[in-house]
């Protein structure tokens, strides 16, 4: 009998949630149209900036920057030998790259050991990351330039090297939500 | 994490270590100009975002030796790393630049814990630590400036480096000696943390052994201590391309004695000409609970002591399936097919004597297998290098073997009236007319045993390797095991008599089945014919193959010659047999380049292992033995033709035979170095292993070339070259 006498103030919260949140939007994740922030990158923070005007080092020594990436959406990801979490989620960024590397997308995956190539490549080497190109800054301008504060930091470049959002912290990178963030991203990058 | 992340944002960290001294020195200059003040004995808190760290001393004033401590407060889940961050991570340093009066300043590390930090080993403190930090004034009469960058890494699920500059001054002691600070206690309480060098605490590590196992390299570790232990951990120190597991332990002696066991692996490929683990000095913190102690020792060869893979139970079923499997192997069958013809002259027979006779056989191969475990234990005590099989190594043992096939052929083919091994049961040379009497079955079931041996490896090397890594009482378990194993058969006929007397009735067929496995002797003679001209030489083996002849012929002739003579053949049959011990004199083992086409093979050096495979060359050794019928077949099966032939012919590979035809320390000790006692041992060495990657006994092509890959690694990082 309690039951019967709730079910009907029941139904009427229930109608005026659904009413609510059709009004309001549904919360969380959508802020453009289709872009999901969840799961594994549910940290990725949104925001435009500029790409800023930086240089560092390809396994050969010769200098890179964002422009050379012109045209195609570019994950940067910032990595050490002493991060753990780096080590943890750098295969899942070498992975992505087998995955959604291409002519619309790429990652830099880029080492700030102070030791440089000597540290990183074979460390690279034992983790088993083939397709990443091993790219350098033990002197940190690079990481400096784009703001990096913590490790592991990956910021979204557009095809303009304009940021799009940075994500601090490790995450999967091959997961199904990185990829629909990171396609988002290729999908709608002018 | 979220919330984690967003506050960390806020930070104002520099980032590379170029900045990390930039800013070191900018706001270390700054706060030269304002020395926080002397009295306090502490330098101010700085704070940063996971935490806070300070310097403090323990004495408010300097007289002669100092000691300070730097101070953490850290929030909750962070680390802070230990001299040896483990596999990521790095150490506090500091830079005392712009001190004054400062001499020798050393950071000293207490005992750190184990965190594992997405499931990679580190070693750190969390939530307070205090490192001390010995250092001397230089001038007695003089303030101390204490200026410090301090330089470290903190890490949860995200890592953050700082660099912290801290301050204080302290004022010469002058006449009145050095004052005690409140910083004192705190400072001493974990500067007792401190591991002492070389034992106390009640610690020791006795050893450090480097185990190959299963493919891979163990750290083995042995320690005791005054007082159980409750959970040892051993934190290990030593060249950077190694990294150590977290070690699993074993207890023994009521808890007073630990062997501890960590796998190895390489950290970095960059120096495969670098270090080797066996012999290198490694640093080893041996820590129980609050204690703790630190020794340096180098690392020696062992073998697996807790054969931490299977448990003893385990091993022992395998025993059993493996005594069980033996009744089939070739080198059994004849002497099992035997007794099989014995069961169908029993045809009619009645239940007691079969019943009598199986259990008879039964017992004789136990009581074999329980010989062989003695002497192994014993040869074990006295620190003889044991292996399986090994009794094929013995010239003289292949000649009594040849001996009693021969004999036991010419008896099956009809040539004479004794059921061999008769001379064991039914007295010398004397004709026992009843073959199934308990005495001969026994006799048999031994027999079967001791030619069982050399095909047991495939199925026996692991339960026979462990129960020879371990004491007498595993060794008599398991071969106990292996006894009631090989022994199920004929139990089970003595359990159930009425299953021989199922069998059918003798008649002509049995004659031929009697040659059929005459044949099949003689053929067990050839083939210790061939282990023995391998051994000693063909001329030896030629002349044993001759005597036998003549005691065939004789045997042959005897029931032809007149009634009176032939007590005469007899003597000469015992003559003739006993003269044939006199072959392992002719002719010292000269036929090690008996190896023919097989250029391709070089001898065993394994010293020269490292330095081939540091040019990036892949290496196979292959253990084998004349005797060793399984190696045989991995010969013929797999070694010598298709893919594996290739591989091995190729010229980036090296391929090492090592021969345990005869006895050899060496081999026995490199055997052992993996956890083995008997052969076939095949492993392959490559830049990706440096260590060995060994294989299963039984070859098959597709492991061979499996191994092969992964030892000798592909091209992994596409822009490293």
């Amino acid at each position: 009998m309690t039951i019967k006498k709730l079910a009907l103030p029941a139904a009427g919260i229930l109608v005026a949630a659904v009413v609510v949140v059709l009004l309001v939007g549904l919360p969380g994740g959508d802020d453009a149209a289709g872009l999901k922030i969840e799961g594994q990158v549910q940290n990725f923070a949104v925001g435009d900036r500029p790409g800023p005007d930086t240089e560092w080092r390809t396994g050969d020594g010769g200098k890179v920057s964002l422009a050379d990436f012109s045209g195609k959406v570019v994950m940067v990801n910032f990595w050490a030998t002493w991060c753990a979490p780096c080590i943890r989620e750098l295969p899942s960024i070498n992975r992505l790259q087998a995955t959604l590397g291409g002519e619309d997308f790429t990652v830099v995956a880029i080492n700030i050991d102070t030791g440089g190539k000597a540290v990183a490549a074979p460390f690279a080497k034992r983790l088993e990351i083939d397709d990443l190109d091993l790219y350098l800054d033990p002197r940190g301008s690079a990481s400096r330039a784009m703001g990096v504060n913590v490790m592991p930091t990956t910021v979204v470049y557009d095809r303009q090297g304009q940021e799009v959002g940075r994500l601090e912290g490790g995450a999967e990178w091959d997961s199904p939500e990185a990829l629909a963030l990171l396609r988002w991203f290729i999908n709608n990058s002018g | 994490m979220k919330t984690e992340s967003s506050i960390l944002r806020w930070g104002r960290w520099a980032l590379s270590p170029a900045l990390r001294t930039l800013s070191a020195g900018v706001v270390g200059a700054s706060i030269l100009s304002s020395p926080a003040s002397a009295q306090d004995a502490a330098s101010p808190w700085v704070t940063y975002d996971q935490g806070r760290a300070r310097l403090v001393s323990a004495t408010q004033n300097a007289a002669g030796d100092l000691l300070l401590g730097l101070q953490y407060q850290i929030a909750p889940g962070w680390e802070v790393y230990w001299r040896s961050p483990g596999d990521a991570g790095f150490p506090t340093t500091i830079d005392w630049t712009g001190s004054e009066n400062l001499d020798e300043p050393i950071l000293q590390w207490p005992r750190p814990h184990r965190f594992q930090i997405f499931e990679i080993e580190t070693f750190g403190y969390q939530d307070e630590v205090v490192l001390p930090i010995a250092a001397r004034q230089a001038r007695q009469d003089e303030a101390v400036a204490l200026r410090a960058a301090v330089n470290f890494l903190t890490c949860r699920e995200i890592c953050v480096p700082h660099t912290l500059s801290m301050a204080f001054d302290l004022p010469a002691a002058g006449t009145d000696g050095p004052v005690i600070s409140e910083f004192a206690p705190l400072i001493n309480t974990y500067r007792a943390q401190i591991p002492p060098r070389d034992g106390g605490r009640g610690l020791t590590v006795e050893r450090a052994e480097v185990v190959n196992a299963n493919g891979g390299q163990l750290l083995q570790v042995v320690a005791r201590s005054d007082v159980p232990f409750s959970a040892p951990d051993v934190y290990v120190e030593g060249p950077d391309v190694f990294s150590f597991a977290a070690p699993t332990f074993r207890l023994s002696e009521n808890g007073r004695r630990a062997v501890l066991q960590a796998s190895v692996s390489r950290t970095a490929l960059a120096g495969n000409d670098g270090p080797v683990l066996l012999g290198s000095d490694l640093t080893l913190t041996l820590v129980d609970g609050e204690r703790a102690v630190e020794q340096t020792l180098a690392t020696t060869l062992g073998q697996a002591e807790s054969a931490a893979f299977l448990p003893f139970a385990a091993i022992l079923a395998l025993a059993l399936l493996g005594g069980l499997i033996l009744n089939v192997m070739p080198c059994v069958l004849p002497v099992l097919s035997i007794k099989l013809l014995g069961v169908v002259s029993h045809g009619g027979g009645e239940r007691g004597p079969v019943r009598r006779s199986f259990l008879a056989s039964a017992a004789g191969i136990v009581f074999a297998f329980l010989v062989l475990a003695g002497a192994l234990a014993g040869f074990r005590a006295g620190g003889a290098a044991v292996g399986w099989g090994i009794q094929f190594q013995q010239p003289l043992f292949i000649v009594v073997m040849t001996v009693l096939i021969t004999l036991f052929a010419a008896n099956m083919w009809g040539l004479f009236e004794i059921r061999l091994p008769a001379w064991l049961g039914g007295g010398v040379g004397g004709v026992s007319n009843n073959p199934h009497s308990a005495s001969g079955s026994f006799a048999s079931g031994v027999f079967a045993t001791i030619l069982a041996t050399p095909c047991s490896a495939p199925f026996l090397g692991t339960a026979i390797g462990f129960a020879l890594a371990r004491g007498p009482v595993e060794i008599f378990s398991i071969f106990l095991a292996l006894g009631l194993g090989m022994a199920a058969p004929f139990l089970l006929v003595a359990a159930i008599p009425h299953l021989a007397t199922k069998l059918p009735r003798p008649g002509r067929w049995m004659l031929v089945v009697k040659k059929v496995l005459a044949l099949a002797l003689v053929g067990t003679a050839v083939w210790l014919l061939s282990v023995f001209a391998f051994q000693v030489s063909l001329e030896a083996a030629y002349f044993l193959a001759a005597m036998m002849v003549v005691v065939v012929a004789v045997l042959f002739v005897r029931p032809r010659l007149p009634a009176r003579v032939r007590p005469v053949a007899v003597a000469a049959v015992v003559l003739l047999a006993v003269g044939s011990f006199a072959a392992p004199q002719l002719g010292q083992a000269v036929s090690q380049e008996a190896a023919g086409d097989e250029s391709i093979w070089q001898p065993f050096e394994p010293d020269a292992i490292p330095q081939l495979v540091a040019d990036g060359k892949v290496v196979f050794v292959d253990v084998t033995a004349e005797w060793c019928i399984t190696c045989q077949v991995n010969k013929k099966l797999v070694l010598t033709r298709g893919a594996s032939r290739t591989l091995l012919a190729s010229p980036n590979v090296v391929a090492m035979r090592a021969d345990w035809t005869s006895p050899d320390e060496g081999i026995a000790r490199y055997l052992a170095s993996f956890g083995r006692f008997g052969i076939p041992f095949n492993v392959v060495y490559g830049p990706v292993a440096p260590n060995g990657l060994s294989l299963p006994e039984l070859l098959k092509e597709r492991v061979v070339i499996d191994t092969f890959r992964q030892a000798a690694g592909s091209d992994l990082l596409a822009n490293d070259s």
